[in-house]
């Protein structure tokens, strides 16, 4: 009987056992519960963080990286080939809301209104984007010739953003050191010519870069098709060069980078480096295709010349057509462009047809008529369908600076503002017409301010750049 | 007895980890015999009705039964004498001692219509009688709500609290409103409310329609849809279902949420079953929402008038008299509404039920809007013995709504923004086939036709209503248990253990078509645009409360603390398809698409304990407690962020003058405001360029120490009880500081970085509130309740470490709300001249932030009929009426005609607005007519006679909204072209218009 006690009293025992370890494992199961609420770390789930590059940049992401500078240069060309393209009246914005053209060329013309905010935001933070690639290439373990490569390519990036900047805000000036922490006191404004310099150096670094790089480490979109090599894309860097300095009248370097770039009669003219769109999910469409907001100045109209059959200069025929007329305001217009009817055309970058312009224009210059003649020849007949001017062209030389500032305004209209940029630089920005009634409201402004963004963290020392920009009425 | 001590040390070993499920194995308390049965009857004081079921408790015991249907209760009792406790929803409880040897008694409740009994939540777990409360918390109860059919909760309590400031959107069917608590909580932080319905935490979102891919209000892929005019979620609620609502207002009442409270806290009770047969209640109701303000088109005089303004085109379609109200044929629809609303509760004393179902359809004054919303719901309590019980609620819903194509646009496609380049002498009615016109294409015979191009416009508004739809549906389940467990509940200490888990998940789902034959389509070179969005939101937490209490002969304590564990998952994807293969809706039939997705989780954890002590007989309430919280969307996810609170409250009885007594309370606590998933990162943007993948900086850079905005409230007040009980007047200051105020520092864009995202700064806002409810009359026939609130706020920038930023609006040439250190955080700034020297600058110009809100309401029974109207008044406020400024620039606003010094009153206004944005600032003040009702109960007596089987019929006509008083010469000053918003509202963008609503209906009780 004492066993089977013994055995009543173990089995007592291990029943409370049971209950206490049913008890434990309760409890011990809600501790974990409970300890589970401990780590509440959540990732990103939408976007890679900026560190991923810095910490690894492996092929793939400097890749993404260096692709990333052609996604967003071609933003601010969006904003030069659209709003610039509005300063210079070859495009009239339209929109009923009255957020754009004429309405809103209207003063005030500082920072407080959104010209303020165009061809400024998007190309410093593709200037950022370089210099956190050009960071991050530091610590790649991409063979040199490949990080020379991207170096290069995206210092010509910069250069080229740069460039934007110089060309709009032009005596106002703006800032070039920004690569530092984002927290502290924004760069100082440096003067044009600084901007200018900036932008030669950084040229100039690429292709010391170029030059002694391999193959590029990433993929380059069909507008860049001509392009795609460190020795191609140095043709590139010397056409934009080209460009650049004929903006501050360096008319040798300018000659000098012409014969280094892809400058070539010989090709057709609009060989050339384009800015791709398209309407592929998460990547863009022009933002210029719309029919329903752009309308072109009809004073092209006016001003083609007449070829020997007495129909309009080509260009005009194959780069405008005539629509119903629209009316906003005192602005009425019956012409659009041709330009970006789909969705997935692309920008010209710079083409062939610009690099002989802009020879003939620092030939000019230098007092070369004929090689200026030459050129301005070349492009009269091949894309205006004009005849020479003769041989014995009796013009003023400024006569012929108009001649050529026509074929640059027809050749290149729309493509990048390139009215209002060349128009500037020669002080005949009162010669720009303008559709409707002369007033206050149509006034011509020689530079954009910045951006009232740019200007707070400023205060109390406000730049030029901040104050309203006064303008010229026609 | 030692299966009872491991009872014990279960609870003790449940609480040591703060949770509760010990209820399972609780042993049951031994039950004391009883012999003796007490019955009696419950009725009503005031018309001798019986009330069923009433609780009736025997005091200091467990023991307890309900009244039934006749008002009659019974319940075994021990010998001697008793005290029973009667206590009933609406009345004020009533304790009556029967001797020993009486059996039987009747008890007479009188109605509680100041809610001074009524039970108001002061924690998780607990609550307090409003007689005692140290807060101000407003409560709603279901009589208030239901009175006329509301699409959301938000609808039915406006003009009911006071200090909330809840306004529509626009007036489009189904919802999108904003509720705001006590003024501005935050700047960019979350700025809704928090809501708890039946203690779970449900989803308030608003996820955007898609509606900017069309109309191109933005270009922005992540934040472009704040101009989609979309529904806040907290509609789906079915407004029938609710019991109460309660409202924190500020961090002194709802500290104890910690950091989710800082916006406030609405803490929603649903209808649950009462004992006794069961009782079907049926409503059906039948109306018609109608147009309620029109802003009127320019009449163009001659055709020259009509070239000069419209260009040549004009004298195509000008001709003398020829005027089209364009307004009229786009909103004039009247289209028959109906709600059918049914519910049944029941149960015995163990096992309680409510169900209820809603179906319910309201017709939109534009052709393809709409709201259909259908619920189901079940609720049910079961007692497992006298120790357990547990509840559970579900809530299954349906809502689709036709919300139209409103609010901003950069195409020319939204109704309002298409109407100021339409002048009213074009005809844009549909063509049929017979060669007659129609609005609705549909109206044409064999609905033949077409609609004729807009040679003004982008776009035909007429057709744009009639071929667009735009769609989003909802399906919803919010599902919770509840389990409790009274571990202790012998004489003077109660503990109860308590644990709450639910979830509320819901899809939404927007189909967005627009097909490619409209006028506007081609435009953007690929015609036709479906959009197809779906937002997946699922809300989950767990709660578990240990409440104790002691009471003792000279004080009474509540002790409790707590748990809370919450994600919060949402994921929002839309495929966008343009240039669509044959005009089908389906997304695969674009030839160009764009996906989108965005997620977001959130997790939290959160304790909390709190004591509450009530002294001095009752009359002493103290209150102190404590919440910790962590969370996923700080930087440091290990921190925990502390938020205690304060309160006392004092009643001294008066009794001179009529007044009753005086309550005086204060109030202080602390809560939070977490930043939003994904500030705390740094992030590149992931795109492409031609099939390439592509990296860029997005513009916002992270902060390392990102943590909760913090707010500080202090509350004090008191409240009265007049005239023997028969008014009461409430009066609150309350003084707000929210400091680590998250802010964005605008970079100068030439760091490449838009801004920086930190914690700074310091917001103060404060207010008053006041409310008043009387009850001048109560015989058996005539009951008149009046009651009245009043709010006011005001706030301000204390510190701003940043400069002035601009905070919502289209930027200052357009008017904007601007934060700058020292001023007021609701004016609106724009240009505008210095009033001394008349230089033009960029300065605030006018409160948008109302001077005051009162709310009347008025409830009169008189017989057998019953007169309830709430009005809803705003005393100043401004809106920016840009769509006013549309017309004015097109000249086609309606007093264009009008002359001031020869020149006209519209071009005029066009011509000062560069040098004065404040041209098109306007007074928002208005009084609303919010709801009328008017109802006849049928006689008990022929009730039977006209329905067999019927307990009651009542018949009742209403409207809602039905008069607009206001100088305001937009559509409704009620608007938000960016939907809710933090800081000031009122940017006035072609809205979609309001309407006001007639139902007839007819309710039955069985």
């Amino acid at each position: 009987m004492k066993g089977e006690r013994e055995m009543n009293k173990r089995l007592v025992a291990r029943r409370a056992g049971i209950r206490r370890l049913r008890v434990g494992v309760l409890a011990s199961g809600l501790a974990a519960t409970a300890a589970s609420a401990c780590d509440l770390v959540v990732p990103d789930y939408n976007n890679p963080s900026v560190e991923d590059l810095q910490n690894n940049p492996n092929r793939a992401a400097v890749a993404a990286a260096a692709q990333g500078l052609l996604f967003d240069t071609r933003i601010t060309a969006a904003d030069m080939v659209m709003w610039v393209g509005a300063f210079g009246r070859e495009v009239y914005p339209m929109a009923p809301t009255g957020s754009a053209l004429p309405g809103s060329v209207r003063d005030p013309w500082d920072g407080t209104l959104w010209v303020g905010t165009q061809v400024w935001g998007e190309a410093y933070q593709n200037i950022r984007n370089a210099n956190l690639l050009l960071e991050a290439l530091g610590a790649s373990e991409l063979p040199a010739g490949e990080t020379a490569a991207v170096r290069g390519f995206a210092k010509t990036i910069q250069a080229y953003e740069f460039l934007h900047v110089a060309v709009t805000r032009r005596r106002l000036g703006a800032p070039v050191a920004v690569d530092s922490d984002p927290n502290a006191d924004p760069a100082p404004i440096v003067s044009e010519a600084e901007l200018y310099d900036h932008v030669a150096n950084l040229l100039d670094d690429a292709r010391s870069d170029l030059a002694g790089a391999d193959a590029f480490p990433f993929s380059v979109p069909g507008g860049l098709d001509d392009f795609d090599a460190p020795s191609s894309f140095l043709a590139l860097n010397r056409a934009l060069k080209a460009r650049a300095e004929v903006q501050r009248n360096n008319w040798p370097a300018a000659l000098q980078a012409l014969s280094e770039s892809f400058l070539d009669p010989d090709r057709p003219l609009d060989h050339g480096a384009y800015h791709d769109w398209s309407v592929n999910s998460g990547d863009m469409v022009n933002p210029a295709n719309r029919p329903d907001l752009l309308w072109a100045n009809t004073r092209f109209r006016d001003e083609a010349q007449t070829r020997a059959d007495g129909s309009r200069d080509l260009r005009f025929a194959t780069k405008f057509k005539e629509v119903p007329t629209y009316q906003l305001l005192e602005v009425a217009s019956d012409l659009q462009y041709t330009l970006y009817e789909n969705p997935g055309d692309p920008f010209v970058w710079i083409k062939n047809e610009e690099l002989v312009l802009l020879r003939a224009e620092a030939n000019l210059a230098m007092g070369a008529r004929d090689q200026a003649i030459a050129d301005i020849n070349l492009v009269r007949t091949s894309s205006g369908g004009l005849e020479p001017l003769p041989e014995s062209y009796v013009g003023s030389d400024a006569d012929l600076l108009d001649e050529l500032l026509y074929n640059k305004r027809f050749s290149l209209v729309f493509e990048w503002g390139h009215t209002w940029v060349d128009m500037n630089r020669y002080g005949k920005l009162m010669e720009i017409p303008v559709l409707g009634p002369p007033s206050a409201d149509q006034r011509l402004h020689d530079a954009m301010p910045y951006p009232l963004s740019e200007c707070l963290p400023r205060e109390p020392d406000v730049p030029a750049g901040c104050t309203t920009q006064p303008g010229f009425v026609p | 007895m030692k299966q009872r001590h491991e009872g014990r040390a279960f609870v003790l070993a449940t609480l040591a980890v703060g949770w509760a499920w010990a209820m399972l194995c609780g042993a049951p308390d031994p039950a004391g015999a009883q012999t003796r049965v007490v019955t009696g009857s419950v009725s009503d004081a005031t018309t001798g009705q019986p009330v069923s079921g009433a609780a009736v408790a025997v005091s200091g015991t467990a023991l307890g039964a309900f009244t039934n249907d006749d008002g009659n209760f019974s319940v075994a009792v021990a010998p001697g004498e008793i005290a029973l406790e009667v206590t009933m929803l609406g009345y004020q409880p009533a304790a009556v001692a029967v001797p020993a040897g009486v059996d039987n008694v009747d008890v007479a409740l009188r109605m509680d219509v100041l809610n001074l009994d009524e039970v108001v939540v002061t924690g998780q777990a607990t609550g307090v009688s409003r007689r005692n409360l140290a807060n101000a918390v407003s409560s709603v109860s279901a009589r208030e709500l239901d009175r006329v059919p509301a699409a959301s909760v938000e609808q039915a309590l406006r003009g009911k609290v006071a200090g909330a400031n809840i306004q529509s959107n626009s007036g489009a069917p189904g919802g999108g409103m904003q509720l705001q608590l006590r003024g501005v909580s935050t700047i960019l932080g979350s700025h809704r409310p928090l809501y708890v319905v039946d203690g779970v935490i449900v989803s308030d979102q608003t996820i955007p329609s898609g509606v900017h891919t069309v109309t191109v209000s933005s270009s922005n892929p992540i934040r472009g849809g704040s101009q989609d005019n979309s529904a806040n979620r907290i509609s789906d609620l079915n407004p029938y279902d609710i019991e109460s609502i309660e409202i924190l207002k500020g961090a002194s009442a709802a500290a104890i949420y910690g950091s989710k409270a800082n916006n406030g806290v609405i803490v929603i009770r649903t209808k649950r079953g009462r004992v006794g047969a069961p009782r079907f209640n049926v409503t059906q109701r039948f109306g018609f929402f109608q147009l309620a303000n029109k802003l009127g088109l320019r009449e163009f005089t001659s055709m020259e008038e009509a070239v000069e303004f419209f260009g040549p085109q004009a004298a195509d379609h000008w001709e003398p008299g020829k005027f089209f109200d364009h307004e009229e044929l786009l909103a004039g629809r009247t289209p028959l509404s109906y709600e059918t609303a049914a519910s049944v509760s029941g149960g015995t004393e163990d096992t309680r039920y409510y169900a209820s179902g809603l179906v319910k359809h309201d017709g939109g004054i534009i052709d393809n809007t709409f709201y259909n919303k259908e619920s189901l719901k079940l609720n049910i309590d079961q007692t497992l013995g006298d120790k357990v019980s547990f509840s559970l609620n579900t809530n299954a819903v349906h809502t689709l709504a036709g919300r139209g194509i409103t609010n901003n646009d950069n195409r020319s496609i939204s109704y309002y923004m298409t109407l100021p380049s339409t002048p009213s002498f074009v005809d844009l009615r549909a063509v049929c086939g017979n060669g007659s016109r129609q609005a609705d294409v549909d109206d044409c015979p064999d609905g033949q036709g077409s609609y004729p191009r807009n040679p003004f416009a982008a776009s035909n508004i007429l057709e744009t209503a009639s071929l667009v739809r735009n769609n989003e549906e909802v399906w919803r389940f919010v599902g919770s248990g509840n389990l409790t467990f009274d571990a202790i509940s012998s004489g003077a200490h109660t503990l109860r253990l308590s644990t709450t888990g639910g979830i509320d998940f819901f899809n939404q789902k927007n189909a967005l078509f627009s097909p490619p034959e409209t006028q506007f389509e081609p435009n953007d070179g690929l015609s036709g645009t479906s959009v197809l969005g779906s937002g997946y939101s699922q809300y989950l937490n767990v709660n578990a409360n240990a409440v104790y209490t002691y009471d003792s002969d000279a004080f009474h304590s509540t002790t409790s603390f707590g748990t809370q564990y919450e994600i919060r998952d949402l994921d929002v994807s839309s495929t966008i398809a343009k240039n669509l293969i044959g005009g089908l809706q389906n997304i695969d039939r674009g030839t160009a698409t764009e996906v989108r997705q965005n997620r977001a989780r959130s997790v939290d954890f959160g304790v909390f304990a709190q004591e509450e002590v009530l002294l001095l007989d009752e009359r002493v309430l103290l209150t102190a407690g404590v919440r910790a919280d962590r969370s996923s969307n700080n930087s440091n996810t290990d921190e925990y962020h502390f938020y205690p609170k304060l309160a006392a409250s004092f009643r001294w009885p008066v009794g001179r003058a009529g007044i009753e007594e005086i309550k005086f309370r204060g109030a202080w606590g602390q809560s939070g405001n977490q930043p939003v998933y994904g500030q705390k990162f740094t992030e590149y943007e992931g795109r492409n360029i031609a099939g390439l993948p592509a990296l860029r900086v997005v513009g916002t850079t992270a902060a390392l120490d990102l943590r909760p905005e913090r707010q500080t409230e202090i509350e004090g007040g008191f409240d009265a009880t007049l005239a023997d009980d028969r008014a009461t007047v409430e009066f609150t200051y309350f003084n707000k500081t929210i400091r680590d105020v998250i802010l964005e520092r605008s970079l100068a864009p030439s760091t490449g970085f838009d801004e920086a995202i930190f914690n700074g700064g310091e917001i103060n806002t404060w207010g008053v509130e006041a409310a008043l409810t009387a009850v001048p009359y109560f015989t058996r026939d005539l009951q008149w309740t009046a009651r009245a609130t009043f709010g006011m706020n005001r706030s301000k920038v204390v510190s701003l470490p940043v400069p002035r930023f601009t905070i919502q609006g289209f930027g200052y040439f357009y008017g904007t709300t601007v934060a700058e250190e020292g001023r007021s955080l609701t004016w609106l700034w724009g240009n505008g001249p210095d009033p001394e020297t008349g230089e033009v600058a960029v300065r605030p110009i006018s409160d948008s932030n109302a001077d005051f809100r009162v709310g009347v309401s008025n409830d009169l029974r008189y017989g057998q009929f019953n007169v309830f109207g709430s009005l809803d008044w705003q005393k100043g406020g401004t809106v920016n009426n840009l769509t006013r400024f549309l017309f004015d620039l097109t000249r086609n606003t309606e007093d264009c005609n009008n002359l001031v010094d020869g020149e006209s009153v519209c071009v005029k206004r066009n011509r000062e607005f560069p040098n004065n944005t404040g041209t098109y600032f306007q007074d928002a003040s208005f009084v609303k007519l919010r709801e009328l009702t008017v109802s006849y109960e049928v006689p008990p007596a022929m009730t039977a006679r006209v329905w067999r089987g019927a307990r009651s019929i009542r018949l009742n006509v209403s409207g809602r909204n039905l008069l607009t008083f206001t100088d305001y010469p937009g559509l409704d000053p009620e608007v938000s072209n960016f939907g809710s918003e933090a800081v000031g509202r009122g940017q006035d963008v072609a809205p979609f218009p309001p309407s006001r609503s007639w139902w007839f209906s007819v309710d039955v009780a069985f």
